[in-house]
């Protein structure tokens, strides 16, 4: 395993999320004039993005595509990522030992050297989170009614964004923490795949022109840069058949 | 490909397990009266919005339970509009912060220069409830608003004590309702 200072590690790039660097953006903040600017899908996007390349660079494979947990039909962790071992040897997709230190801030030294773990549907579970979705019409086909850029986002983050992260629990339901469990990724897969189809019906470049020269940091690109994935040269399938 | 043949009255697709609840309730929170000043339900509002202000994260990410009219709501109560729920939000919770000292202080707006805002800072939690709030009206043009958190417990690698019961936190809650002139 590389360390963290090795800037191509797993350790390292889910640093860059929570602890030690976060960098991450979730809710929306305001700009210097006030407005209001939405980067949660568009810092996401980039980071998935960078995830994917070092995956194709470590594993000398361009056509590796990071799979996408499409968690309202499949509601559970995948087995791929739930099963301890394969074969006899510990699956790399079930926990991550995580290992870095750092300082509280009441100046405590804090060595954080464990595994990560969940609590898969301790407090809500993915039907609850589906009753929610439609109670409150803010389940994925409604999302796709709207054709404004701010209300998809944050309907889309704060039920089944937030739910899936309360869902695994353990260090997924910490922002901190919550990059270093390998479960992150296809559930954020999953959550840049609806806004890419929400992006065919309503527009790659419907999103308010203030955000758009935004740049996302630790990537180096602006949000106008994330906007089109064909230019980012990737897709999603429409189907799946395994 | 070829489709599996299914047979009659077999089911294919498994049962999903039944789910086991471990809830855990942290102190429900209850607003003073807000007064609803509609006269016709029906016609002066086509939209209305229940608006948390200053929302706060705390440690622990939770489902917040919204109920209208129900100040003795708990986390057993019913989630349906009979029992004057109306939608819940769910918070990611920041967890315990690590960092140099005044690293996780809470700013209320964002400082000059900082290109990472901080994440701890408060925000707006909005839910549409033109239906719940129709069907409500009718009883009362009254509304105490009551949020009972459903808390995930987090991970245990936080190095403080954490406070499972005091997570509904904030300012100020509104309706506001939008009519079709507007």
């Amino acid at each position: 395993m590389m360390s963290r200072i090795d800037n191509r590690s797993f350790q390292y790039i889910a640093s860059q999320h929570g602890w030690i660097d976060e960098y991450c953006k979730h809710e929306p903040e305001r700009d210097d004039l006030g407005r209001i600017i939405h980067l949660f899908l568009g810092w996401h996007r980039a980071y998935l993005i960078k995830f994917e390349r070092l995956l194709q660079m470590a594993s000398n494979d361009a056509t590796l595509g990071l799979p996408w947990w499409t968690w309202r039909s499949t509601r559970t962790v995948p087995d791929a990522y739930a099963i301890e071992f394969v074969d006899g040897q510990p699956n790399p997709l079930f926990k991550f030992h995580m290992k870095f230190s750092g300082r509280t801030p009441s100046g405590q030294e804090v060595n954080v050297d464990k595994d990560t773990e969940r609590s898969v549907g301790s407090a809500i579970s993915i039907e609850r989170l589906s009753f929610i979705a439609r109670f409150t019409r803010r389940d994925v086909p409604d999302l796709y009614n709207t054709n404004d850029f701010r209300q998809f986002s944050e309907n889309l983050r704060n039920v089944w964004h937030n739910g899936i992260h309360g869902f695994v629990g353990g260090e997924m339901s910490d922002p901190n923490v919550a990059a270093y469990d390998p479960i992150f990724y296809p559930h954020h897969c999953n959550i840049d795949r609806i806004w890419a189809i929400w992006q065919v019906q309503h527009g790659v470049d419907n999103i308010p022109n203030h955000i758009k020269d935004i740049i996302l940091i630790p990537f180096g690109v602006t949000v106008r840069q994330v906007l089109d994935i064909n230019a980012l040269n990737y897709e999603y399938a429409s189907s799946v058949i395994s | 490909m070829k489709a599996a043949k299914r047979s009659k009255g077999k089911r294919i697709t498994p049962k999903p397990e039944p789910y086991k609840m471990k809830p855990i309730q942290g102190k429900c929170v209850t607003s003073g009266k807000l007064s609803l000043n509609i006269k016709d339900l029906e016609k002066d509002f086509y939209r209305a919005d229940l608006e948390f202000y200053d929302v706060e994260k705390g440690v622990p990410s939770y489902e917040g339970r919204v109920f209208l009219n129900n100040p003795t709501a708990d986390i057993n109560t019913p989630t349906d509009v009979d029992h004057g729920y109306v939608g819940s939000y769910i918070v990611f919770g920041h967890g315990s912060c690590l960092g140099d000292a005044g690293h996780c202080n809470v700013h209320a707006q964002r400082e000059k220069y900082d290109l990472i805002p901080n994440a701890l800072r408060p925000y707006t939690v909005s839910l549409t409830i033109t239906d719940q709030l129709k069907k409500l009206a009718k009883k009362s043009k009254e509304f105490t608003i009551t949020v009972c958190p459903n808390v995930v417990k987090p991970p245990t690698i936080n190095h403080e004590e954490v406070d499972m019961e005091n997570v509904v936190k904030y300012s100020k809650v509104s309706i506001l309702t939008y009519d079709k002139e507007s």
